[in-house]
Parts: structure tokens; C-alpha cells; sequence
């Protein structure tokens, strides 16, 4: 570490840089993270809006009914099913339209038997409906229809644009961040050649360069979060308390991500640029 | 008595097609001190950077202390430079590093204690007469200061074979002298192996020792 805490004294611009890097392009990584989990968010509900409703056709007997049931359940795209038999369906329609039994002609019960079905992902609504027309007891499957499939487009659409800057943006960082470490290590060039020349072992060499690059990456990622941290943390709040009816990420979801990626990431980023940066001037060296 | 440096039948061809030595055959008694003469491209440097192993023979054999050491592993060389003081033609020192820095960076690749590596390095500033300038960066230094300096850090950590490529290149006479007084000096207070390449005559006849000749990368006084 002498090595490091010399090149430090010497040299503290480049270890602000580098520690500048990580910080910056985590700060822009953090934007992308809040972005996603809102998006994880909505999607959660609109999953809950428009659950997939399938209507029994008259006369099936309720052995079939359990067993197209339990057949639904298995699929794996499903997460939940929900039988809402004729009598209940009668009850939500009285409680609905806040009518009485009266209302209703007594002894015949006009509302089919459905199931409710919640897809495990959004995208699997318009397949799962088309499956279940397929068992043939339905006299019809609804699951909100074009407004889903607008929904769906929107939501394919942002994950797509999200993920194709996403991955720009990751690569803006790997660049950044390893162009950052390649200087400095070229800059300090001559003295890991008279390191080696001296006596002094890849690992000795290497060593050197590591606990700077972590030291880097650490701090570099720290700071990003705690400033990203106390950034979304009155944003949130702001956003809570301005549009209350929105479904907000919460920052007690959010926290953890933020600090496991941006420590992690920033700490594995920074330690193995360094650690390419130097193989390959020891490469040459030697 | 078996050498304690040996080179047997060792050619190096350069990529360039340069023939810098030629089936060199040459061994020195431990405690020697030796002037390695010749001309420019007699191939000096190259016999130096074969014990360094910063070269490997293209044929033959380098052994040191019992050890083959042309076809040593790379990854032992660390070890091999550890047991060798080298005054480079170049110096190699790091410019932007203080003299103290420099002088002491053998003695933290062997992990010496700072203490203990800071007393050495006083010590070998005192020897030097560079005392007062233990704090200056290189860059500061004249050409003189800069090879007593790289004649320091060779010396620092009391190794058994030394090597000086051209160690008066760019010295006057007076100061070419007594950075030969001080290897002389070493060789024969740490009983050293010493090697120094010259192309000096005048170094030649005022200090006494071995002298080998080259030219044309051949072995022509041994």
C-alpha cells in the first residue's frame, strides 16, 4: 500500500478522477434504477386491473368446473385462480348496484359461473386467454382487451428503449471507467518497470494498484449513493405527496438495490479494469 | 571451485538479425571484480541483460550460483533480481519519486521494515555524500547526483553479484573515478561479485581487476 499512498501524495488528481468516474456514472446508473423499479411497480398494478376473466358457458357441471380449475392453476403462467361461483357472482351484482334480493325475480339465478385468473407476467394475458378459449366450457374470456394491449405495447416499448440505453449506458460506464484506470496505470508505467526490474513479484506490483482501484471503486460508489440515497429520498416523498394517488416506488424498496449496486458494481468495476490495466503493462514489460 | 557466474556456448541473435554475442564463453569467481571492456555494440549491455534476464540467449547456457538461470520460469525472476544490484545504462530511476524513495525501493520489494529500511538508506546517503538531498525529486538532480543514486540503490540491499552497464556514460573523469572507487570499495568490504561495462581505457588502468574484452560480440581477452 506505500506504493499507492506515494502515487496518492504524488498524483491525488487521478484518484479524485477515477473516484469522480464511479461516482458520476453510478449517479446516472442510479436514474436507471429508479426507472425500472417504478416500471416494476406500475406493472404490478395493472397486473391486479386487468385480471383475466372467463365465463362458464350454461349447464357445466361444477366437477368440471373444479377440474378446468385445477387444470388453469398448473400452467405456469398463471400465478392465481380464483372460482367466483353463480351465487357469488350474484352477490358482487346485488352489492354492486346496491340492490336487494327483492330486486331480482326469486329462484333463478341469471349470472354464470367465472374464473378470475392473474397471469404471473403482463405479456401473457392475450396467450393465456386464447389457451383458455381452447378448453372449450367458456362462453367467454375477457381480460380488458385493447386498453391491455395499448398498456402492453407502452410497457414493451419502455423496456425495450429502457434496456437498449441501459446497456448504453453500462457500456459509457465500462468505458469510462477503464479508459480511467488504463491512463492512470500507463501513467505510472516506468515505475512498475523499475518495480519489476528491482525485484518486485506481479503480485507485490499488482497489489498495489488493487487496493487503489477498491479504494476507488468504494468511495466512488458510496458517494454515489449516498447522494443518489438523499436525492430519491425527498423526491419520493415529493412525488408521494404531490400526486398521492400515482403508485410511487418506496424508497424502503429502493434502498437496497441502490446500495448492493452501487458498491458492488462500482467496487468490481473499478477492481478489475485495474486489474486488466496492469496484467497488460506487466505483459509487456516482461 | 566451481564459478559463481558462468556463461557456456551463449549466442544472442536480436530479432533485428544483430548477432550481439557470439557462442560467448566466460565464468568469474565470486568476490571478482571485473571490467567487462569493448567498444559501442561489442555487446556488453547484452551480456548484463542475459544475467538480468531482461534477454534470453537465442543458444547456450547462463548459470549463476548453481542455478541455469537463462531458463528460469518468469516467474522466479523476481527472485533472481532480488540477489543482483544493477546500475542500468539508462539509471531507471523514477523521476517523479524523491532519492530516499528510489534509494529504498529494494528494501521494500524485500520487505524490510520502514525503520529498518530508512536507517540503510541514510547510511548509503551518507556513503554517497547525498545526505542533504534525501528529500529531492529526481528530476531535480544533475546527471552525477542521478548515477550515484542508481549506484546507491544497487548497492542498498548488499547483494552478491553487482552489474554496472556503462556506470560513467555520461560522467566527467573525477566523478567517473569515484563511482568506480565505490563499487571497488564494495567488492572488496562485502567480498561482491562485481561486473562493470566500460568503454573507458582510463578506468581500465587505474583500478585493478579482471579484464575481459569483447568485440563484435566475441570474447577477444579474458
Amino acid at each position: 500500500m506505500k506504493f499507492f499512498f506515494r502515487r496518492l501524495a504524488r498524483k491525488p488528481s487521478f484518484f479524485i478522477m477515477g473516484c469522480l468516474s464511479i461516482f458520476l456514472t453510478q449517479g446516472i446508473l442510479n436514474l436507471f434504477i429508479f426507472g425500472y423499479l417504478e416500471l416494476d411497480r406500475m406493472k404490478e398494478m395493472w397486473k391486479g386491473s386487468f385480471t383475466l376473466r372467463a365465463f362458464f358457458a350454461e349447464g357445466v357441471p361444477e366437477e368440471r368446473i373444479r377440474e378446468v380449475q385445477d387444470k388453469i392453476q398448473s400452467w405456469a403462467a398463471v400465478q392465481q385462480v380464483v372460482l367466483v361461483d353463480a351465487e357469488e357472482a350474484r352477490r358482487r351484482f346485488l352489492q354492486y348496484f346496491e340492490l336487494t334480493e327483492e330486486d331480482l325475480p326469486g329462484g333463478v339465478n341469471p349470472f354464470p359461473a367465472s374464473l378470475e385468473v392473474l397471469p404471473r407476467k403482463l405479456e401473457d394475458l392475450p396467450k393465456l386467454a386464447a389457451e383458455m378459449k381452447k378448453i372449450g366450457v367458456f362462453d367467454e374470456v375477457v381480460y380488458g382487451g385493447k386498453n391491455v394491449e395499448e398498456l402492453l405495447q407502452f410497457h414493451r416499448f419502455f423496456v425495450g428503449v429502457g434496456g437498449v440505453v441501459v446497456f448504453l449506458v453500462f457500456v459509457f460506464v465500462l468505458l469510462l471507467i477503464g479508459n480511467m484506470v488504463t491512463l492512470k496505470v500507463r501513467f505510472y508505467q516506468e515505475e512498475i518497470r523499475v518495480l519489476y526490474l528491482v525485484g518486485a513479484t506481479f503480485r507485490q506490483i499488482r497489489a498495489s494498484f488493487l487496493g487503489e482501484g477498491f479504494l476507488e471503486g468504494f468511495l466512488g460508489g458510496m458517494s454515489a449513493f449516498v447522494v443518489s440515497g438523499f436525492f430519491f429520498r425527498f423526491f419520493l416523498s415529493f412525488l408521494e405527496n404531490s400526486f398521492p394517488t400515482f403508485f410511487w416506488v418506496r424508497f424502503e424498496d429502493f434502498f437496497l438495490p441502490l446500495l448492493l449496486i452501487n458498491v458492488f458494481l462500482s467496487g468490481v468495476l473499478s477492481l478489475s479494469g485495474t486489474l486488466v490495466a496492469v496484467n497488460n503493462v506487466l505483459r509487456e514489460i516482461s | 571451485m566451481k564459478p559463481f557466474l558462468e556463461f557456456k556456448e551463449v549466442s544472442k541473435i536480436y530479432p533485428t538479425g544483430v548477432r550481439a554475442l557470439q557462442e560467448v564463453n566466460l565464468s568469474f569467481r565470486e568476490g571478482e571484480f571485473v571490467f567487462l571492456f569493448g567498444p559501442t555494440g561489442a555487446g556488453k549491455t547484452t551480456l548484463v541483460k542475459l544475467v538480468t534476464r531482461e534477454e534470453r540467449p537465442t543458444r547456450g547456457e547462463v548459470w549463476l550460483s548453481g542455478c541455469r538461470i537463462s531458463h528460469l520460469e518468469e516467474r522466479y525472476l523476481p527472485f533472481l533480481r532480488r540477489g543482483l544490484g544493477v546500475i542500468f545504462q539508462d539509471l531507471r530511476l523514477v523521476p517523479e519519486w524523491t532519492v530516499l524513495e528510489n534509494l529504498v525501493v529494494p528494501l521494500e520489494v524485500l520487505k524490510i521494515g520502514r525503520s529498518e529500511a530508512l536507517r540503510m538508506a541514510r547510511q548509503m546517503l551518507r556513503f554517497l555524500q547525498m545526505e542533504k538531498k534525501g528529500s529531492y525529486r529526481v528530476e531535480w538532480l544533475s546527471g552525477g547526483e542521478k548515477q550515484k543514486l542508481s549506484l546507491g540503490r544497487a548497492l542498498i540491499h548488499r547483494p552478491k553479484l553487482v552489474l554496472a552497464d556503462e556506470p560513467t556514460g555520461n560522467l566527467d573523469e573525477e566523478s567517473a573515478q569515484a563511482v568506480v572507487e565505490v563499487l571497488f570499495e564494495f567488492a572488496r568490504r562485502e567480498g561482491a561479485t562485481v561486473i562493470v561495462a566500460t568503454h573507458d581505457q582510463g578506468l581500465l588502468r587505474t583500478f585493478p581487476g579482471r579484464v575481459v574484452a569483447l568485440e563484435k560480440g566475441k570474447v577477444v581477452q579474458s
